[in-house]
């Protein structure tokens, strides 16, 4: 008779909280029925208001989720949830894209805005902007079309090179990295179905997302400036 | 470009910050000049940008870390220049990724807290929510029901820097105390209704701590260290999600009334409060920069 092992329970894939509806969205994806109606595809819509449509700053941030038929149409009455870093993360995994792709960008976006938070806490406001900036300035995403007005308009401080700044550095690069290889893979379907030129316009377009907010810039534009 | 004295420069490019300090009256503005030079940080007027007087306090701590800059505001969430306008215009005109609300504030517990000690908020309970009821037994008296005040969390990293410096401190002559806070527009000089206030709203937080969200997480409010009245005007500025920021004040009373019978006692108190918070505020960004700039 084998002996079970005390140590096994402790090796079995702990069980982690799942949104209910997520549980939902993934039963019904995998049997591609959504309240008894056959559908084709999932699809994700973001939707938050920007400060042109408020005074200032951006509103709370949602998802809708889409039951597309073949002809993208909705068979149901989309599904409307809170923006959670969690439940898009599910998303993703199930390979969700959104309905376009400047949807996509403002999707990703938010991603970057979740995965760059702990940035400004781990290293500091003004130092986080600092290396932020001055690494895509550096990069490759100065000459993305949507980025160039953006960052000639972002004038932070050079930081000093060290550790610090390495590290920061490589908490930025994941943050974009973890983007890109949720978009492309070379799939044939779903999310991770973008080529890599529509990759990298998504992504200039999260990382644009991403500054305005961060930076106020269309809410400068708003104030007059 | 800023001078002191010109009335408004609305056409120079505004000065960028990552945090923002919010004070509302005289004293509020004058003891954080003092705390200031008291850490030999600069203090130089910016003149009125967009109707309000703003100050240049620099890079604290060393530069190359975050810059502060500091706005006066009317006293209050109420008006064109009250907290709430001010807190939709000027952290997006700065670039300002945080504020923080200086000042006084009223303390809850005379036993555990003095005239001066620092209140940090973890979160704030705008009390003004609620319903005005008749009485039950039908007779002229009215009645409150809290149950629409909600606990509005504030900026997790200001938190977190203020929690650091905090733990850091030893003998400084104050305690911090972290914890919820009453906002709302009233001047509160009143023991019994400041009682009645803080218990019921307080039992309302609990009861909304038992309703646990789609994962099924309930989370306990801290409980109420004081209250104030510019907190109110930032809940309306961002989402209750995304919060830019915080309230750090002294104790200047007890919302009790008792204290201001006695001018030069209240307004000595007042210093004290208003220097005391000033104070934290400036050392923990200090030493925040510091501690970020060691490699």
């Amino acid at each position: 008779l084998a002996v079970s092992d005390p140590f096994d329970k402790l090796f079995q894939k702990p069980s982690v909280p799942v949104h209910p509806k997520v549980r939902y969205w993934q039963s019904a994806w995998s049997a591609k029925k959504v309240n008894g109606l056959d559908f084709e595809q999932l699809r994700v819509e973001f939707w938050r208001e920007k400060p042109d449509e408020l005074l200032t700053g951006f509103g709370p941030a949602r998802l809708h989720v889409h039951f597309w038929n073949a002809v993208r149409e909705d068979v149901c009455q989309p599904e409307e949830i809170d923006w959670d870093d969690k439940v898009n993360d599910a998303l993703i995994q199930m390979k969700a894209a959104a309905i376009s792709m400047e949807n996509e960008g403002e999707r990703f976006g938010m991603v970057l805005r979740g995965r760059l938070a702990a940035g400004a806490v781990q290293f500091g406001d003004g130092f986080f902007n600092a290396v932020l900036v001055t690494y895509l300035k550096d990069s490759a995403w100065a000459a993305s079309p949507i980025l160039v007005s953006i960052l000639a308009g972002l004038n932070e401080y050079n930081p000093s090179a060290g550790q610090q700044r390495q590290n920061c550095e490589i908490l930025i690069e994941a943050a974009i990295g973890y983007c890109i290889d949720s978009l492309f893979d070379g799939s044939s379907a779903g999310l991770r179905a973008y080529t890599k030129g529509q990759t990298i316009e998504i992504v200039g377009h999260a990382l644009a997302y991403y500054l305005d907010e961060r930076f106020h810039i269309s809410s400068r534009k708003q104030l007059g400036w | 470009m800023y001078a002191a004295g010109v009335s408004d420069q609305a056409q120079a490019a505004p000065p960028e910050c990552e945090y923002l300090l919010l004070v509302a009256t005289t004293t509020e503005q004058e003891e954080l000049e003092k705390a200031a030079a008291s850490i030999k940080a600069p203090w130089r007027p910016l003149g009125r940008i967009r109707g309000q007087r703003c100050f240049d306090l620099g890079y604290l701590g060393h530069t190359g870390g975050s810059r502060v800059l500091a706005v006066r505001v009317a006293m209050g969430p109420q008006g064109a220049t009250g907290s709430a306008a001010s807190a939709f215009r000027y952290p997006s005109l700065f670039r300002a990724q945080g504020m923080i609300c200086l000042g006084m504030a009223f303390g809850l517990d005379k036993n555990g807290q003095a005239i001066g000690d620092v209140l940090v908020s973890t979160g704030l309970a705008p009390y003004d929510n609620r319903d005005v009821l008749c009485d039950s037994n039908n007779t002229p008296c009215h009645r409150y029901n809290y149950g629409r005040v909600h606990l509005h969390p504030a900026q997790e990293p200001l938190l977190r820097i203020f929690e650091r410096r905090k733990a850091e401190l030893k003998e400084q002559g104050y305690r911090v105390h972290l914890g919820s806070m009453l906002t709302g527009a009233s001047r509160l000089g009143c023991e019994s209704y400041r009682d009645s206030l803080a218990t019921e709203v307080w039992q309302a937080l609990q009861v909304q701590a038992t309703k646990p969200d789609a994962l099924g997480y309930a989370k306990e409010p801290d409980r109420l260290v004081g209250g104030e009245m510019e907190g109110a005007g930032f809940l309306a500025a961002c989402p209750r999600d995304s919060p830019n920021w915080i309230i750090v004040k002294g104790v200047s009373d007890f919302a009790d009334g008792k204290d201001a019978r006695d001018s030069k006692v209240f307004e000595a108190n007042r210093e004290l409060a208003c220097h005391n918070a000033a104070t934290f505020v400036l050392t923990a960004l200090a030493a925040d920069n510091r501690l970020r700039s060691q490699d």
